[in-house]
């Protein structure tokens, strides 16, 4: 059961602010507050209340804000042009290592984890 | 440091001595630690003992104030039994208090009347003993203030669901579910071991039952504990619970075993 | 389908014929590999089966028996226990009137049933009142109902709504609403339902959120459409026998669902304007229910007009609303309609010819705000006060034409408890017996083989019982319930 916005599906007994922050990439609580009053959905308001007008604001809103696909893009092009520039944070992003000076002898996992020079697949 | 410390002692000195005009030593019958009696104190200033002794107006302590106080503590030691100077009787009472500290107690004809009133009826006791188990056998972690919340909200569904007083249900439900015996297991000191049939008493049998209907309760829907442990009971009470297959079970196996009673 | 196939792979794994196979949840394990001789057999999606075959979820989920799925709160207000209760016709409870308010003075009463369903509509007789006690709604007359009379309800049709303004104040649980529900009644009793009462009984349903709101730019306000249909019907439901009988003092055109209404000047009554006008809950600006306060102002020139909030400090103390505009900054009640039209009657700024206003505290929430509490003159004005608990604007527009006049709920009295614990123990609710022994624990062969109980009067330990529970509720009837009842 979900309603689809923005391409995503959202729990349908969801609130609409806590549902879309939950599964939008980029969009927090605070973000998906403004969204809602800037379409004018009252703060209680759940997904399967949601009309089709609304949900076509939502994604018309959505899609001219930096989520998702979009911000996803633009991390990577930012490690990208560390990277290209030679520079020391681009090194260790590459190398897999942390960026900002922690020890490496133990520990490091997210580092590990993350820190490639494509952090998200698109 | 030491400026300020001379200063005050300067100012200390200048400043006159506040005297206090002590009455003049009354008769040694005046001067007690304590007044039991009924002879009322006449004077209307009340001394103490030492002030009267020893007044603030002395400046110093003399040789003589001294001397007579070991002297009269002399004579006291000497065994004298009546004390004369005032120095004496303060020292005989400071040796001896106990005749002025003892209190004698005489209750009124109504405080009487009011004991023999309660001489025939047994204390009460806050709650009922079988509510009390039940809140003790809930309780987690002595959070008792809890389980007493849950017992009363569950004891006030049933009484509106059957409305008659619930701890009477409560009672009826575990002298109903309750089983009479149990079995125990004796080593025999061979392969074989004896199960042998033991009657139960009334707590033990009380514990059992609420055991069984707390069991009983964690398999209804409701998310409170009041609301299941009130269907359980409801539910025990009229029959359908299923704490009677176990009892049964108990009783059968018992009675297979009834060779074995021991008396 | 696919979902519940591959649900807990990565998506970057694409699987290959041979893992298929091995795969338990995978569906085509049911299927033959394609090509094999035997023909082709069409695989159907059967839920159950599926279910089944992954892993985890075999085992059948245990199904709960039980009479309900609440919390103790809602178990008691919606499984209809009142259903259950003493009968109490024998009883012969006299009906709450304001003609013989004195005979019935500290004794249980019922609500006549016109007055009781009028109540109910309004949402006047409310949950946790533990109504599921007895088998219809009854209630105490007390010292605050025959004041509540004397101060309210006697200058209901000879003074303006400005000059009769009310609000109730008290402790927690001390029975704010069931004063403010005894009014409604006495006054429908009084003016033999020739009365309109304007009753919002959960005063936070305005501005916590819960309703859709929408800008009108003719009137600088937010609509609440959903709140006002509900509003709006609960009081055409309420009020039917008066709205029926008022004439309508303009021509009213409206449409609704390609239908044209035109409703004529003293001929349709106010209650077909409310029944046929839908735009109430219409989604977009419109004048519905500024149309509807205009009527009831000159309505109320012969009819009074009651107009109560219960939890008014809900909207009060907390002004800043949770609804907010496109730009992110917050409502405020003076900019929603219905809270405008609040603020408005509370300050005196518009009035009813005839009728009053009565204001209704909760307890529960806004323990710290003082906005009200100022502007009522109980608490001094503190002017460092931060604004979360103090608002200036709306402390200012309550004080207007001579302020909101406090009025306290005292709790019971001795008498009052002992009558009210009386009537409990008359339907069997409070069980009134011998105080618990250490040797009341026995059997009762084992009792009456010792001979029986030692001589014991029921009437002293009621007498007792009443003293000990009056002292430990100090009379609150919250309380009074909390340790009658819900204490073993």
């Amino acid at each position: 059961m979900g309603v689809h916005v923005f391409g995503k599906s959202v729990k349908h007994n969801s609130l609409v602010r806590i549902g879309l922050a939950k599964v939008i990439f980029g969009l927090g609580y605070k973000q998906a507050e403004m969204l809602c009053a800037k379409v004018g959905i009252y703060p209680q308001m759940r997904m399967n209340q949601l009309k089709e007008p609304q949900i076509m604001d939502l994604n018309r809103e959505l899609s001219q804000m930096l989520v998702e696909g979009q911000l996803k893009q633009k991390v990577n092009n930012d490690i990208k042009l560390k990277r290209d520039i030679g520079s020391y944070a681009g090194t260790r992003h590459t190398l897999g290592l942390p960026v900002h000076g922690q020890n490496t002898r133990n520990n490091a996992h997210t580092a590990k984890k993350l820190n490639k020079l494509e952090r998200f697949r698109i | 440091m030491s400026m300020l410390r001379n200063l005050s002692v300067q100012l200390v000195r200048s400043a006159p001595r506040v005297m206090a005009v002590r009455p003049v030593l009354a008769a040694p019958s005046f001067i007690r630690f304590k007044s039991d009696s009924t002879i009322p104190i006449t004077t209307e200033k009340d001394i103490s003992l030492t002030a009267q002794i020893y007044p603030i107006d002395k400046e110093t302590i003399t040789e003589e104030d001294v001397d007579e106080w070991l002297g009269s503590l002399k004579t006291l030691k000497s065994g004298k039994s009546v004390p004369e100077s005032p120095t004496e009787a303060y020292l005989s009472h400071l040796s001896n208090p106990a005749p002025f500290l003892k209190e004698k107690f005489e209750p009124t004809e109504e405080q009487l009347a009011e004991v023999e009133a309660y001489s025939n009826t047994s204390i009460p006791i806050l709650t009922d003993p079988t509510v009390e188990n039940l809140i003790n056998l809930i309780m987690r972690h002595g959070k008792k203030a809890k389980a007493q919340k849950i017992v009363s909200r569950a004891l006030y569904i049933i009484h509106l669901k059957i409305r008659k007083d619930p701890v009477e249900i409560l009672k009826e439900t575990l002298d109903k579910l309750g089983p009479l015996v149990t079995t125990k297991s004796f080593k025999t000191g061979t392969a074989k071991s004896r199960i042998v049939p033991i009657p139960l008493n009334r707590r033990q049998r009380n514990r059992l039952a609420i055991t069984w209907i707390l069991e009983g309760s964690s398999k209804k829907k409701s998310n409170d504990l009041a609301v299941r442990l009130a269907e359980e009971i409801i539910s025990a009470y009229e029959g359908k619970s299923s704490g009677y297959d176990k009892k049964a079970n108990m009783h059968k196996t018992a009675m297979q075993q009834r060779a074995y009673i021991q008396l | 389908m696919l979902k519940a196939a591959g649900g807990n792979l990565p998506k970057n794994v694409t699987m290959t014929m041979s893992m298929r196979s091995l795969s338990m949840s995978s569906p085509t394990l049911y299927a033959k590999p394609v090509g094999t001789p035997g023909g082709k057999k069409k695989m159907l999606f059967n839920p159950k089966t599926m279910k089944n075959a992954l892993p985890g979820q075999s085992e059948t989920k245990v199904k709960k028996a039980g009479m309900t799925h609440l919390d103790f709160d809602d178990a008691i207000r919606s499984m209809k226990f009142y259903k259950n209760g003493t009968d109490l016709k024998p009883l012969g409870l006299s009906t709450l009137n304001p003609n013989n308010l004195s005979e019935s003075k500290s004794t249980v009463v019922k609500y006549t049933s016109k007055c009781q369903r009028t109540l109910g509509y309004l949402g006047g007789i409310k949950k946790f009142q533990n109504n599921e006690l007895y088998r219809h709604p009854v209630t105490l007359v007390t010292e605050n109902t025959t004041r509540i009379n004397e101060e309210f309800i006697s200058k209901l049709d000879n003074s303006s709504s400005k000059e009769n303004r009310l609000a109730l104040i008290g402790s927690r649980g001390v029975g704010k609403s069931t004063v403010l529900a005894q009014a409604h009644a006495l006054a429908l009793e009084k003016f033999e339902k020739d009365v309109i009462i304007l009753h919002i009984n959960l005063g936070e349903q305005i501005v916590n959120g819960t309703n859709d709101y929408v800008f009108n730019p003719k009137l600088n306000k937010y609509h609440q459409p959903m709140f006002t249909k509900r509003l709006i019907h609960k009081l055409r439901l309420s009020n039917e026998e008066i709205f029926r009988k008022l004439k309508l003092s303009k021509d009213y055109t409206f449409s609704n669902r390609r239908q044209e209404f035109n409703l004529k000047k003293g001929e349709n009554t106010l209650y077909d304007f409310l029944k046929n006008n839908k735009d109430f809950g219409k989604f977009g600006p419109n004048d519905a229910f500024q149309t509807f306060l205009e009527e009831l102002l000159i309505q109320s020139e012969t009819v009074p007009v009651i107009f109560s909030i219960d939890n008014v400090n809900a909207i009060l103390d907390f002004p800043i609303t949770k609804y907010r505009k496109p730009d992110f900054s917050p409502i405020r009640i003076e900019e929603l309609e219905i809270g405008s039209f609040i603020l408005d009657f509370l300050s005196g700024e518009k009035s009813f010819n005839k009728g009053g206003i009565l204001i209704a505290k909760t307890g529960i929430i806004g323990t710290a705000e003082k906005t009200l509490d100022v502007a009522l003159g109980i608490e001094e004005n503190d002017p460092y006060a931060k604004s979360e608990i103090f608002d200036y604007d709306i402390c200012v527009k309550l004080r207007e034409n001579g302020g909101i006049k406090p009025f306290k709920i005292e709790n019971f009295t001795k008498d009052e408890t002992k009558q009210l614990m009386n009537f409990w123990r008359i339907i069997g609710s409070l069980p009134v017996k011998q105080f618990y022994t250490k040797e009341v624990d026995k059997t009762s062969e084992e009792l009456s083989a010792e001979g029986g109980n030692e001589q014991f009067d029921l009437e002293i330990q009621f007498e007792r019982m009443v003293n000990n529970n009056y002292t430990i509720s100090s009379g609150n009837p919250h309380y009074l319930f909390k340790t009658s009842m819900l204490s073993y």
